[in-house]
């Protein structure tokens, strides 16, 4: 486990760690892992979910403490006990979900904490405007923060961050819940840090962003360095071997596939669906024993089409269209109902829909099955929900510390994996995933396509919607492409080519 | 009084039977162009139906009878009254429909057809509209009329008064007994045999059904339905299952103008048959045709914009009613109204009666049962 680290000069270390241990009721979570981030650096960190990740970059924002080895900052050792001391160390992290206060707006959001004992509302409007200004960012201050998109939201935690005076901030994910358009500002947003000075720590499981962003990479694996060497020396596959210590390139996004399953019984057929704006005339069938892949842009109405089949979102009052379960005209109030004709929608955002994240991994599948059971279940079984969890954590290979582990503390990938028992458990004949891989490590993206793979085998009729045209392609059976609210061209897996795909949903 | 109320409350808010959707054509139905890239074999104005003894094809143009000798049609025989179906027999066994009032055998020697038995009437009342007969044995055939009204030119008329008087009818011509199997059907267009099975193209509700007194069994079988287009005449397929031709397709607005009662009747009272708003079996010969307004270019492609009135479209199906595998010919494609299939030394023959031309293709490899 030599890594090869290569810096320009000590003098620009802004930040170093050595020999870093922490460990977990005796478990370490890393191990004697050697870090150092440069002024004005774009860091990526990268690693398979569970490679040690969020506990190196939790201990640098004072989150948790090191057990063993040595942290400097500016050169000079430190032992940060809470967030708020590495704050004032000059170090903010930006997590995955941001932590502003919904309710509150942008202004108040960058000034919590730092409240004077009258506060004039309009003073800190003018000076959140005049902040903000400063950074170039175009966010209204007396909006609500509730209201604002991903690409905002992540904006004002990052000019909370810059207002703290920080000169290192860590971002946890930034770019998983942005669009492409959103990415492309957020990028600019972090090299317009890069330019006044600022060191940022860069984790992302898209490698592509890593690539394209970042000035060095570090990789690690089950808690320990593996490499760091500048970005352009590395390409995806290298990164990839290292992730995993496979060489996983071909196993995931191969060419597209060699054969197609044959289409089996229409299970689900929508019918001239409209939905307000986002789903106009839309008209789509799916076929047991098939994966079914739906590609478009984001906006192409996707999501929603599927939203509306599972009874999560109400088609149009008026002539809304139909959708038709096994040829008869279904109208789901509430998902329950379509959970108990065997639908199962998987949703792209697991931490908001996905999961109970303070229940266990066996409590968050059993509520799967209740969902399915609706009122015939009594009372909930223990000893069930125990076996039934066990069971689904054995099937779809969950890793965790322990038995009663919160789904929260889970690694994104096993998080993921739980929400796909929980809807599997429902044991549906129609399984819908929506970005079935998004902010997952590569591993577990094998293991879920295997999953999909398997589901498509054993007859079930299965939809992926996914934004990233590999994925697209080397699951597909067929393809869907959406744009502008419905599906404007069917390609077969066996003959679609990426440029074909991506012609068909821009043009 | 419930039922009433849901029928208002879909009339309102565009729902259930009111909800005025087509299905899609997508995965076996996903749309080619394989009818438009057919070998054209030959062009004759009014080519209506074909069939194959295994020997000859034949086929029905007008009032001519034709068989297909040297890759060329030759008339056989002319009639008095349109040829509005035909069927055929290995040994030299024919049946004609002929104005959709008669239906009558035929012996065929190797050159010349000599007249056999003629049926005219099911009990008591007279045939109107025969527009498809197969043989059962050989001294039995089955027979389909689309209406008790109208002839079979009249099928649009049929379908914009939403005619449900089609009738399936059996006929021994040995003993010269006939009966009905089956009636009160929405235009019967079609008609197969599959062991002790009799299939019928009901058209207006867009699938095929079992009917007579074929074992339960059997007749729980499943058979395409909600189709995207008029289901018609069907033949058997090698492997098994059947071809069916659907001769017009469905759209959103002909389903919205069959909901709209008063606007087809004064259609239908006003309105010359040429240019009502309904389907048709060839369109774009006449500025004077509705829907002919604006395109959109999608893919490079320029796409009319409006609905098509006339569409090209052959479904093959498998023994559990699975469309398995379709021929199209799209909205800016000629071979529209594809009225009649068969199967004929290894390859696929259609009639197009929207373009008057007789097509021949090579069966697809999708389509193998």
């Amino acid at each position: 486990m030599s890594g090869v680290s290569s810096m320009s000069g000590k003098a620009d270390v802004v930040l170093e760690l050595r020999q870093a241990t922490k460990r977990y009721a005796g478990v370490p979570a890393i191990e004697e892992v050697n870090f150092t981030l440069a002024r004005g650096e774009i860091h990526a960190l990268l690693g398979e979910n569970g490679a040690g990740k969020s506990t190196l970059t939790k201990v640098m924002a004072g989150v948790v403490p090191l057990s063993e080895g040595q942290m400097l900052v500016q050169g000079q050792p430190v032992h940060l006990r809470t967030p708020l001391e590495a704050l004032h160390t000059g170090i903010a992290m930006v997590f995955q979900e941001t932590s502003l206060v919904p309710t509150m707006t942008v202004a108040q959001n960058l000034y919590l904490g730092q409240e004077q004992f009258f506060n004039r509302l309009r003073g800190v409007y003018i000076s959140a405007q005049q902040f903000l200004q400063s950074l170039n960012f175009d966010v209204d201050p007396t909006v609500p923060v509730g209201l604002l998109g991903a690409a905002k939201k992540q904006m004002v935690e990052i000019a909370r961050a810059v207002l703290h005076k920080a000169s290192i901030i860590i971002f946890d994910e930034p770019t998983a819940s942005l669009t492409p358009e959103e990415k492309k500002y957020f990028f600019d947003l972090v090299l317009s840090l890069k330019a006044r000075g600022v060191s940022v720590i860069f984790i992302s499981h898209a490698l592509e962003e890593a690539l394209q962003i970042s000035d060095r990479i570090t990789v690690l694996r089950d808690g320990r360095h593996v490499v760091t060497d500048e970005t352009r020396n590395f390409d995806r596959a290298r990164i990839v071997q290292a992730m995993v210590g496979r060489d996983l390139s071909q196993t995931l996004y191969g060419q597209r596939k060699a054969s197609v399953r044959a289409p089996g019984e229409c299970l689900l057929s929508v019918r001239n669906l409209r939905m307000a704006s986002m789903v106009k005339n839309n008209s789509l069938s799916v076929f047991a024993g098939q994966v079914t892949g739906v590609f478009g842009l984001v906006g192409a109405g996707r999501t929603e089409t599927f939203k509306v089949v599972a009874g999560l979102i109400k088609r149009d009052l008026f002539y809304g269209g139909e959708v038709l379960l096994r040829g008869k005209p279904v109208r789901y109030r509430v998902p329950s109902q379509a959970v108990r004709d065997g639908i199962a929608y998987i949703t792209e955002d697991r931490k908001l829909e996905g999961f109970f994240e303070t229940m266990s991994i066996a409590q968050n599948i059993y509520m799967g099955l209740l969902a399915k059971l609706g009122g015939a279940v009594g009372m909930v079984s223990r000893g069930r929900t125990r076996e039934i969890g066990e069971k689904w954590k054995q099937l779809l290979n969950v890793r965790a510390i322990g038995k009663d582990v919160k789904v929260i503390e889970l690694s994104g990938g096993n998080q993921q994996k739980v929400v796909i028992a929980k809807s599997l458990v429902q044991d549906p004949d129609v399984i819908i995933f929506d970005e079935p891989t998004r902010g997952v490590d590569v591993g577990a993206i094998a293991e879920i396509h295997a999953e999909i793979n398997r589901l498509a085998d054993a007859g079930k009729a299965v939809v992926v919607i996914s934004s990233y045209l590999p994925e697209v392609m080397a699951l597909s059976d067929r393809i869907l492409v959406a744009k502008q609210g419905k599906v404007v061209v069917e390609f077969s897996g066996a003959d679609a080519t990426q440029e074909g795909i991506m012609y068909a949903a821009i043009h | 009084m419930l039922a009433a109320i849901r029928t208002f409350t879909d009339r309102v808010l565009g729902r259930g039977d009111a909800a005025i959707t087509v299905p899609v054509m997508d995965g076996a139905l996903k749309a080619n162009r394989l009818l438009d890239e057919a070998t054209v074999v030959a062009e004759r104005a009014g080519l209506d139906d074909i069939a194959s003894d295994g020997a000859s094809l034949w086929a029905s143009a007008g009032h001519t009878l034709y068989r297909l000798q040297g890759g060329a049609l030759r008339a056989m025989r002319s009639f008095d009254d349109e040829i509005t179906a035909i069927a055929v027999r290995p040994k030299g066994l024919l049946a004609v429909a002929l104005g959709g009032r008669f239906v009558q055998v035929l012996r065929f020697d190797g050159e010349r057809l000599q007249d056999g038995a003629t049926l005219a009437m099911v009990g008591a009342s007279p045939l109107v509209c025969v527009n498809a007969i197969a043989f059962e044995s050989d001294d039995q055939l089955v027979f389909t009329e689309g209406s008790r009204t109208h002839a079979p030119k009249d099928w649009c008329r049929d379908l914009m008064e939403l005619g449900r008087s089609g009738r399936v009818g059996r006929w021994n011509f040995r003993s010269g007994v006939a009966s009905e199997l089956a009636r009160g059907l929405q235009h019967a267009y079609g008609v197969g045999v599959d062991g002790g099975l009799v299939r019928v193209s009901e058209s207006w509700r867009h699938r095929v059904v079992a009917v007579g007194d074929a074992p339960a069994s059997a007749r729980a079988a499943p058979f395409p339905s909600e189709l995207p287009g008029y289901p018609s005449r069907m033949v058997p397929a090698t492997g098994g299952g059947f071809w069916l031709s659907c001769f017009v397709c469905r759209t959103q607005l002909v389903e919205f103008v069959l909901r709209e009662r008063a606007y087809r009747e004064r259609m239908l009272a006003e309105v010359d048959p040429r240019y009502w708003v309904a389907p048709a079996l060839a369109s774009g010969q006449s500025f004077l045709e509705p829907l002919q307004g604006a395109g959109v270019k999608q893919m490079g492609v320029m796409k009319p914009w409006a609905p098509p009135r006339s569409y090209g479209l052959v479904l093959r199906v498998d023994r559990t009613g699975k469309v398995l595998h379709s021929l199209h010919s799209q909205v800016d494609g000629r071979h529209h109204g594809i009225t009649g299939v068969a199967e004929h030394d290894g390859r696929l023959f259609a009639a197009s009666k929207g373009s008057g031309r007789l097509l021949s293709v090579a069966i697809p490899a999708g389509a193998a049962a």
